[in-house]
């Protein structure tokens, strides 16, 4: 059966019935991205692929008593938001706020890579160190608004904030962003004329 | 198009992040154009292009083995709460089909796993079965049957094929493929399994129950107190209905053997004369008489009687492609000193 011609409320419909090829089908279509979310929190992929496991199994158990309106990946997305903070606060509950700060990071998968395979990628490692200097919650609202494409109000209600919070996050967070690489622009303009200079 | 200044004037746009994100082949068209127009903007583009790959990077090493795992992993816990493991116990509707097969049952489970793909199964302490899903789907199974001296091969509705030994039968709901890919098996069965990086492929043989994806494999359960399992290749595992925590993992060449309700027990078994029934060879291993006659009853299709006794401590060997009975008679006859006579379906030996 051809479910990518159907609406999400339509297959919502199927799994709601007991359909097990539906609901598999929104596994593979939304699996990936939730587990791209989680690394927006923490770098413990089990952490992660275990509640994604139990957000899927969940799911399929209360199947009978949750509507879709629009969009399965927002309900998935906020259910897991939810599921994923909860388990992570439950994982470092010893340890202080700071400390289960320090690993909710974004870029150290990416650097490690580039170290990995010893690929000396100046753009991107400017990138990586500006987007590490943006506050984690203006982050978490720009990634899901650019790279996920939840609308503001979806944002609004997952990070439980209110809509034009969320337009300011996402402003901030760009401007900042905006600033800092202007700035390392800047820097490097400077540093090649000091360079023809010593020429 | 409008202009594009800062990095967020183009992150904000959706065919920019198509072409980025999606490598979307048309948006890509269009700003490569768009930058022929405005080189001056390479710089700014290329900055909003790696912030976007930057955010996007995180978690890429999702795979589909990763997915398939994880598929596996909820499917096993949503499957215990519905599916219905050997319906023999508590269903008596289903408890008649059942026993049809059940007069066979040596459950030797053969299995050749031709493609790599283990199941992770999750240990759960949900060991209860619901089987009113069973009541209520009843009328949906089919069940394809050899009587004595008769193979066949059956195509399965999700391209695996079993090769179905005389005197065995399987059993599968109509939805097989869809929702699951569960076989009830009595008898002896080759399977050749299609991929399917979703479904695990299931066999339920008296009470054992093995676990594969992608696999070919040979199942033969003809004495009722003892199932063995028979891996070739790849890897499956092996668990005691209800008892999944207890599980065995086989290596090819590995089997397990459980004779009653007896403990599983691994050991090493002979990949060179373990599948030959399947392609019409008939072997002997240093069999006893009484053996001798159950397999040759149920590959013939006839009924061996014995007259005078058979010496106990003579054991029987021979290798036999695609004969009739007749000749395998003659040779052994003359070899172990017996005679024989065939009437239709009626052997008999004589022993002098």
């Amino acid at each position: 059966m051809d479910f990518s011609s159907l609406s999400e409320v339509e297959i919502w419909g199927l799994v709601k019935s007991g359909n097990q090829q539906a609901f598999s089908y929104i596994y593979s279509t939304f699996s990936k991205d939730l587990y791209k979310y989680g690394h927006k929190f923490t770098q413990d992929t089990n952490l992660i692929e275990d509640v994604i496991q139990d957000l899927f199994v969940h799911i399929w158990d209360l199947k009978k008593n949750i509507n879709v309106k629009n969009s399965i990946k927002f309900y998935l997305f906020a259910c897991f938001r939810r599921e994923l903070i909860k388990k992570i606060k439950c994982a470092y509950k010893n340890e202080s706020l700071e400390e289960v700060h320090s690993k909710f990071k974004w870029e150290a998968s990416f650097l490690e890579i580039l170290d990995e395979n010893q690929i000396i990628l100046e753009s991107s490692n400017k990138i990586s160190q500006a987007l590490g200097q943006i506050p984690l919650r203006q982050k978490e609202a720009i990634y899901l608004r650019y790279i996920q494409e939840l609308s503001y109000d979806e944002i609004s209600k997952m990070m439980d904030v209110q809509v034009p919070s969320v337009y300011n996050l996402i402003f901030k967070g760009l401007k900042k962003l905006k600033n800092i690489l202007s700035f390392t622009r800047t820097s490097t303009k400077f540093s090649g004329l000091l360079f023809l200079f010593f020429q | 198009m409008k202009d594009f200044n800062a990095i967020d004037d183009f992150i904000d746009d959706p065919s920019f992040r198509n072409w980025v994100l999606r490598n979307d082949p048309e948006s890509g068209l269009s700003w490569n154009k768009w930058l022929v127009g405005n080189p001056e903007k390479l710089e700014v583009l290329n900055e909003a292009r790696a912030v976007l790959l930057e955010l996007d990077l995180p978690g890429n090493d999702w795979n589909a083995e990763k997915e398939r795992v994880l598929h596996q992993k909820i499917q096993l816990r949503i499957n215990k709460k519905t599916i219905p493991l050997h319906p023999k116990q508590n269903n008596i509707k289903y408890y008649a089909i059942y026993r049809y097969g059940a007069k066979a049952a040596v459950i030797a489970f053969l299995l050749i796993v031709s493609v790599v793909g283990f199941l992770q199964l999750k240990n759960s302490t949900e060991k209860e079965i619901d089987n009113s899903a069973m009541l209520q789907e009843g009328d949906k199974w089919i069940t394809k049957s050899n009587p004595k001296g008769q193979k066949s091969k059956i195509h399965l509705p999700d391209g695996s094929t079993v090769i179905l030994n005389a005197e065995s039968d399987i059993r599968f709901s109509i939805d097989f493929g869809k929702s699951d890919r569960d076989v009830f098996l009595k008898g002896e069965s080759f399977f050749e399994v299609a991929k399917d990086s979703l479904l695990p492929f299931r066999v339920f043989s008296g009470d054992l129950v093995t676990t594969a994806l992608g696999t070919s494999f040979n199942i033969n359960s003809f004495d009722k107190n003892k199932v063995n399992v028979q891996l070739a290749t790849g890897q499956v595992k092996v668990f005691k209905e209800k008892l999944e925590s207890e599980s065995l993992v086989l290596q090819p060449g590995e089997e397990v053997i459980m004779e009653g309700h007896g403990p599983m027990i691994k050991r090493n078994f002979d990949r060179q004369i373990a599948f030959l029934w399947k392609d019409g060879i008939l072997k002997f291993t240093d069999v006893s008489f009484s053996e001798f006659k159950v397999t040759l009853e149920r590959w013939y299709g006839v009924e061996i009687e014995f007259k005078g006794t058979p010496s106990s401590t003579i054991l029987i060997s021979g290798e036999y492609k695609d004969k009739y009975l007749s000749s395998v008679l003659e040779s052994l006859g003359y070899a172990y000193g017996f005679e024989y006579e065939i009437e239709q379906k009626k052997v008999t030996i004589k022993f002098n």
